[in-house]
């Protein structure tokens, strides 16, 4: 209460309360006589409101609060009585009341009130704290309902009553418009509201005065209609008797109205008491929840309905409960970007909508919450809103790059000094977005959007957004001019898939047709789609081949293109590229792509100082040591060079081509030879042991072809052949073991048994085999006996 | 009897009261006695259901000098007459 108290002073006489049947009432008998603040007996907004009850609903509470109502002798029950009454013309209080006959106490009260614009409610509650007729079990007889109001009824008088007020019907009308010309004339009498009143407790002036500040005009009626504010002992008698200086009419006033309508007045705002008087408003709005509360320079108050703003620019609007209140007040409300709601709500094709003070909200279930503002706010309303061609909001206005703009379900509106206003489509706009808007390459859009031969183009500030419907691509600047003056998308490059992008250093874009590359290097090239894959593959002009320095040439079905660093070969399912320097001369001298080596399988390979690159007949291998040398493709050296570690393994490079030799291949390697037979599958030696071999006829001599490659023994080389052995040791030198020594040899641990390396060649006679070693002597007879004689 | 007197520089002394009665017409009566000098005004008195109202009687700030004032409410009709108890008013 002292938050109530509070306000309503601050408020004083401009604020209106409502109370009763407008709001939550209060349970019957929760407000007792304490609670009486002699300042503030009922609501203005109560006791003004007329449309609490209407005769039914009049008729059924006398009804039921006089249920028990059984009349004496000469006496009629308040839901018994019936007056024909007098047409009253209308007046500067009240309208005209048309007379009627035989109406009973509840069609007068509801036209009485309506006529004079009382609440209903107060017309019962002055029957029953004037005379009780409401409550009563015997009923009155017709002298009471003659001044069933009191008026014309001082107190000082002995209960007269002035006759020419004399009548139920006229006692109510005479009540209810003396209290219009109250609120009419609110400093013509003498209890004012918004000022301090001298009040006394009874008609008796020695019972003594209260002062009392009234705080509003409803108050102040009510003292100036029964001047006595009731004293302590009426106050802790309840509805029942204080002392001789007591006075119940405000009293039984303020308890009977709580007890029936409910007690609580929730202060309504001038400006929002007129609004609420509008029925249509009123039927939105419902009943008001909250106290009205100041807001950045207005006020709000709460209602069932939402929650009603008034400003002293933008008037009275109600923000009803839901998806506005709760976007607006994700807004910080008036006090946000929004401020004050300044129209109605709207349901605009399907959604929601409200103006406001610097905006227009719009809501849909498929855009979510938006307001749109200004000048776009403008284009929108001439557009038709969300019911016209525009759509709703998806998003946020917002400023970018100096323009500004907003996206809605058809497009995207973009504003701009250098643009004009213009609208893009969701597919072109997404593009735009991707290249950054009006801060990127394109700058801001300077047309509509046109389509043709089923492309559809749209021209910016430095460049055109090209689209198929499904996606669009910019082409600006340089690009654009190459773009145009190559036919544009029916042209010889056909439609952009790409936007625009640097590469090191150089500007590239990808058209259907092909890739246009513009560098310091190589001017403006196109690189066709068969070379454009393997080019990106090899990172482009950022890898090794650098930029296109001339146009790609078709040679079969082989399509080649010449790089900074090397030419591109490709026949759209194999490529690669021939290096920059010894590997293209090579190539170059071996008649190129229609020369003895063919189409290059891969691209040139840097290996352990060297350069290898297969082609479709051999792989090339070019190296400091062993000079430039192929292995034939396919071939079995191919297959055993690879298996040893190719140029970083055991052989390294190549260091001679293949040849033919006693049925099987010989190819001399830096670091060893291969050899290849059918009978002995494959072997090679290792350099020195090569030599030696060579030097006894390799193959084709006695020994023929190794059976082992070359390995180390006892600290000694050592080679299995067809027809015996080579060791190679510091002792012994190079020596041949022959087949018919070798296995009494080998039986005996060869060099690393007793009998050491040889230390000489074997000596054949007619008779036997002799040889030395270090241990001793091996002689083998013809007949094949073994001697073997330790030195 | 007075319920209200108060002053302020630019309307002057306001006093406000009613009679305990109901008549037809009647006028009410606002005297100022104070400072050597007798200050009234006169105005019609309106009608309630259980009284008859003086009010907004005014004497000017011309007229209600600085000092302390003694204000008297009378009534007067065909029937009736009285005089309310005295207020003491102060115009700084």
């Amino acid at each position: 209460m002292d938050r109530v108290r509070s306000f309503l002073s601050a408020l004083a006489v401009t604020a209106l309360v409502l109370t009763g049947g407008l709001v939550s009432a209060a349970p019957a008998g929760a407000v007792s006589a304490t609670d009486y603040d002699p300042s503030f007996i009922i609501s203005d907004a109560a006791f003004y409101d007329v449309g609490t009850m209407n005769a039914g609903q009049i008729q059924s509470f006398i009804d039921t609060k006089g249920s028990r109502c059984n009349p004496s002798s000469g006496n009629t029950c308040l839901k018994s009585y019936r007056e024909t009454t007098n047409t009253i013309p209308a007046d500067s209080y009240c309208s005209a009341y048309q007379g009627a006959g035989s109406e009973t106490a509840a069609q007068i009260i509801a036209k009485v009130s309506a006529a004079c614009r009382i609440n209903p409610q107060v017309l019962l509650v002055t029957l029953q704290k004037e005379q009780g007729l409401v409550t009563s079990t015997t009923g009155k007889p017709a002298a009471t309902f003659q001044r069933a109001f009191g008026y014309g009824c001082p107190d000082n008088v002995g209960g007269w009553c002035d006759p020419s007020y004399a009548g139920f019907f006229v006692q109510m009308q005479r009540a209810a418009r003396q209290f219009q010309v109250y609120k009419a004339r609110p400093t013509s009498y003498q209890y004012v509201a918004g000022k301090w009143n001298t009040i006394q407790n009874h008609p008796n002036a020695a019972c003594g005065s209260n002062q009392v500040f009234i705080q509003n005009q409803a108050t102040a009626a009510l003292y100036i209609y029964t001047p006595y504010v009731p004293n302590a002992a009426a106050l802790a008698a309840g509805y029942g008797t204080g002392d001789s200086c007591s006075s119940y009419g405000n009293r039984n006033f303020f308890l009977y109205f709580s007890d029936w309508f409910g007690s609580t007045g929730i202060v309504l705002s001038q400006y929002i008491w007129d609004w609420y008087q509008v029925p249509s408003n009123r039927a939105m709005a419902g009943e008001v929840t909250t106290q009205a509360t100041g807001t950045s320079g207005g006020v709000r108050q709460g209602f069932q309905g939402g929650t009603v703003y008034v400003s002293g620019s933008y008037g009275v609007h109600l923000v009803p409960a839901g998806l506005l209140a709760l976007y607006y007040d994700s807004l910080n409300g008036p006090a946000g970007v929004l401020g004050f709601p300044s129209g109605s709500h709207s349901s605009p094709a399907g959604g929601l909508s409200q103006p406001y003070q610097n905006g227009t909200v719009f809501i849909s279930g498929a855009t979510g919450f938006a307001y749109v503002s200004g000048w776009i706010l403008d284009i929108y309303k001439a557009a038709g809103g969300p019911a016209g061609s525009m759509g709703f909001p998806t998003s946020g206005q917002s400023i970018i790059a100096g323009g500004i703009t907003q996206s809605f379900q058809s497009g995207t509106v973009w504003i701009s000094g250098a643009g004009g206003v213009q609208t893009l489509r969701p597919v072109m706009q997404a593009a735009y977005t991707a290249l950054a808007g009006p801060s990127g390459s394109l700058g801001f859009p300077t047309s509509a959007e046109t389509t043709a031969a089923g492309v559809t183009t749209q021209q910016f500030q430095n460049g055109v957004l090209y689209s198929d419907g499904t996606t669009a691509h910019a082409v600006v600047g340089w690009m654009l001019d190459i773009f145009k003056g190559s036919g544009g998308p029916q042209g010889a490059l056909g439609m952009p898939l790409e936007s625009q992008r640097t590469e090191a250093g150089g500007i590239v874009q990808r058209f259907a047709k092909g890739t246009v590359y513009i560098s310091g290097v190589g001017g403006v090239q196109v690189v066709p789609a068969t070379i454009a894959a393997p080019y990106a593959a090899s990172k482009g002009a950022a890898g090794p081949l650098g930029f296109p320095v001339g146009p790609a040439t078709t040679t079969g079905t082989v399509v080649s293109q010449p790089f900074q660093w090397g030419v591109l070969y490709s026949d759209g399912t194999t490529s690669g590229y021939v290096s920059a320097g010894m590997m293209a001369d090579v190539y170059r001298s071996r008649g190129g792509l229609t020369g003895e080596l063919g189409l290059p399988l891969e691209s040139t390979r840097v290996v352990g100082g060297g350069l290898v690159q297969a082609f479709s007949t051999a792989t090339m291998y070019v190296s400091g040591v062993g000079g430039v040398q192929k292995v034939l493709r396919g071939s079995l050296v191919e297959m055993f060079y690879s298996s040893l570690g190719g140029p970083t393994g055991t052989l390294g490079w190549p260091a001679g081509s293949q040849t033919g030799a006693a049925g099987g291949v010989v190819q001399k390697f830096t670091n060893g030879t291969v050899y290849i037979s059918g009978m002995t599958g494959f072997t090679y030696a290792t350099s020195w042991m090569a030599d030696v071999y060579r030097q006894r006829g390799g193959p084709e001599g006695a020994l023929g072809f190794p059976t082992s490659s070359t390995r180390t023994e006892a600290g000694g080389l050592a080679q299995s052949f067809q027809n015996g052995a080579i060791y190679i040791s510091g002792i012994g030198g190079a020596q041949t073991v022959p087949a018919v020594i070798l296995k009494a040899y080998s039986g005996n641990g060869g060099p690393a048994g007793a009998l050491g390396f040889p230390v000489s060649a074997a000596v054949v006679t007619a008779t036997e085999t002799t040889q030395n070693f270090q241990g001793g002597t091996i002689s083998v007879t013809a007949a094949g006996l073994v001697t073997i004689t330790p030195r | 009897m007075i319920s209200t007197s108060e002053w302020d520089a630019a309307t002057g002394v306001t006093v406000r009261g009613y009679a305990n009665t109901v008549d037809d017409t009647a006028t009410c009566t606002l005297e100022l006695t104070g400072q050597g000098a007798v200050e009234s005004v006169t105005g019609e008195a309106l009608p309630n259901p259980t009284t008859m109202s003086c009010g907004e009687l005014v004497i000017g700030p011309a007229d209600a000098t600085s000092g302390t004032w003694t204000a008297v409410l009378s009534y007067s009709s065909t029937t009736a007459w009285g005089v309310s108890p005295p207020v003491t008013v102060t115009v700084p």
